[in-house]
């Protein structure tokens, strides 16, 4: 028996009731399902992995069912999207070397795509919180500058600052990945 | 020197996102004068159908939800005793001053590595519904005794988590019991974490791993950390190897781990 399945079999005293039911959780996979797979192709390509992350996403969203307080589903299942998917490409980033120095065989086939995917993942989790979700909404949901503004209750003026200290991280952090393998 | 985000995206057709058209197509209410938008412009209708159409594809053709993997327990390890929050909490203050081991070994706290004034955490424990009280000594306790926690100091206000390993791989949160975010935690005086945690008869190695931060971090990070380290890794002497896995895993230079073996008496 799963542990993450024992609040399915709690009474609703136990205060570990899940709170999205496995019914409810089915139903949000078939309608979400495949704008949260375009997500996570969007980010790790369109091999496996993403069909992977889009299982541990709703099984994430099963868990962290509390933590939906309304308004859009598809925000709140994009943002468990987008850490899930930035969290697999970190890992990957720190994938171990093997012993003779080469990067490990069994990781699979490495392409400039995937590494660059990898390096915006590394900028991303490297910066502030609300400059990364101005980052994804501007770049990844594709909003204008306004949305983001009105998305994130600051003004136009401040997510242009917050893109622009964004891309002079992004460029620190391409300047120093190149400068590791020189 | 370029990067992916020197350019700024293509510009939208009439200026609606692509999130917006997604969340329209998904059926999802969406502002009056955004719908007029959508449905009086051919270009966003196209997408909208397209969508839809996927939508519709995937609902018809994908294979339900796979269940969550089933693991060779054979019974539920861990219950959170919601039922027994408030008792337990009055139960933690009465406690009051520290109970000093009867041998003067060693001291009960978890006191995480690090430069610098270390947090210390405590764990309390509730045996047959006594009072907790806090545990002396190696932590070795029997099935169905309640654990909880407590920072009973930092070094200033940060974030706290606690989460299980288990030698199978598996993790299991504990504190925060849901959400995303981590458990917000003040300097000074005590401060008993949120939750109660019910021990079970799992016979394997169990780890309780202690996070403590000033900055916020990602608790999902703390999670990935654990799950990929190799079963084999988890054996006697892995306690090193969580630490800094976890350490090295997150953004958060004040960061301080510990790892603590969790055993069961019969």
């Amino acid at each position: 028996m799963d542990g993450r399945l024992r609040g399915a079999r709690c009474n609703s005293s136990c205060g570990l009731a899940l709170p999205v039911t496995r019914e409810e959780l089915d139903a949000i996979y078939r309608q979400y399902g495949v704008l949260v797979l375009g997500r996570c192709r969007r980010w790790l390509g369109p091999g496996p992995e993403a069909e992977d992350a889009l299982q541990e996403i709703f099984m994430r969203a099963q868990r962290y069912g509390r933590s939906f307080k309304g308004g859009s589903r598809l925000a709140w299942l994009y943002t468990i999207a987008d850490r899930h998917c930035l969290d697999r490409l970190d890992l990957a980033r720190r994938r171990p070397l093997a012993q003779d120095g080469e990067p490990d065989a069994t990781a699979g086939s490495e392409t400039p795509a995937h590494d660059q995917r990898i390096l915006v993942a590394g900028v991303l989790r490297a910066t502030r919180e609300e400059i990364r979700k101005t980052a994804i909404l501007y770049f990844v949901d594709e909003m204008s500058q306004e949305e983001v503004a009105e998305r994130t209750g600051v003004t136009r003026r401040t997510v242009q600052n917050r893109l622009e200290k964004f891309r002079k991280d992004a460029r620190r952090a391409l300047s120093r990945d190149r400068r590791s393998f020189e | 020197m370029s990067t992916p985000f020197d350019q700024d995206p293509a510009l939208r057709p009439h200026g609606v996102s692509r999130f917006d058209v997604e969340r329209f197509a998904v059926g999802e209410d969406v502002p009056a004068e955004l719908a007029r938008r959508i449905e009086t412009h051919p270009e966003l209708m196209a997408e909208v159908n397209e969508l839809r159409g996927s939508i519709h594809h995937f609902a018809q053709t994908r294979a339900p939800l796979p269940e969550p993997k089933v693991r060779t327990l054979s019974f539920p390890r861990w219950v959170m005793a919601g039922a027994g929050l408030a008792a337990a909490a009055v139960a933690l203050m009465v406690v009051g001053a520290p109970r000093r081991a009867r041998d003067g070994g060693a001291r009960p706290e978890v006191a995480l590595k690090g430069a610098g004034a270390a947090p210390i955490f405590d764990v309390y424990v509730s045996a047959r519904g006594e009072p907790a009280v806090r545990h002396e000594g190696v932590l070795d306790v029997r099935p169905g005794a309640r654990l909880r926690f407590v920072l009973r100091k930092a070094p200033r206000a940060g974030r706290v988590a606690v989460v299980s390993l288990e030698a199978s791989g598996r993790v299991s949160r504990f504190i925060p019991e849901a959400g995303e975010e981590t458990i917000i935690a003040a300097s000074g005086g005590p401060t008993p974490l949120p939750g109660t945690i019910e021990v079970d008869a799992y016979p394997g190695r169990e780890w309780l791993v202690f996070v403590w931060a000033a900055e916020r971090f990602e608790l999902s990070s703390v999670e990935a950390a654990l799950e990929s380290l190799p079963e084999e890794a988890l054996v006697a002497g892995a306690r090193p190897r969580i630490e800094a896995a976890v350490r090295e895993a997150l953004d958060a230079p004040t960061a301080r781990v510990e790892a603590r073996p969790l055993g069961r008496r019969p």
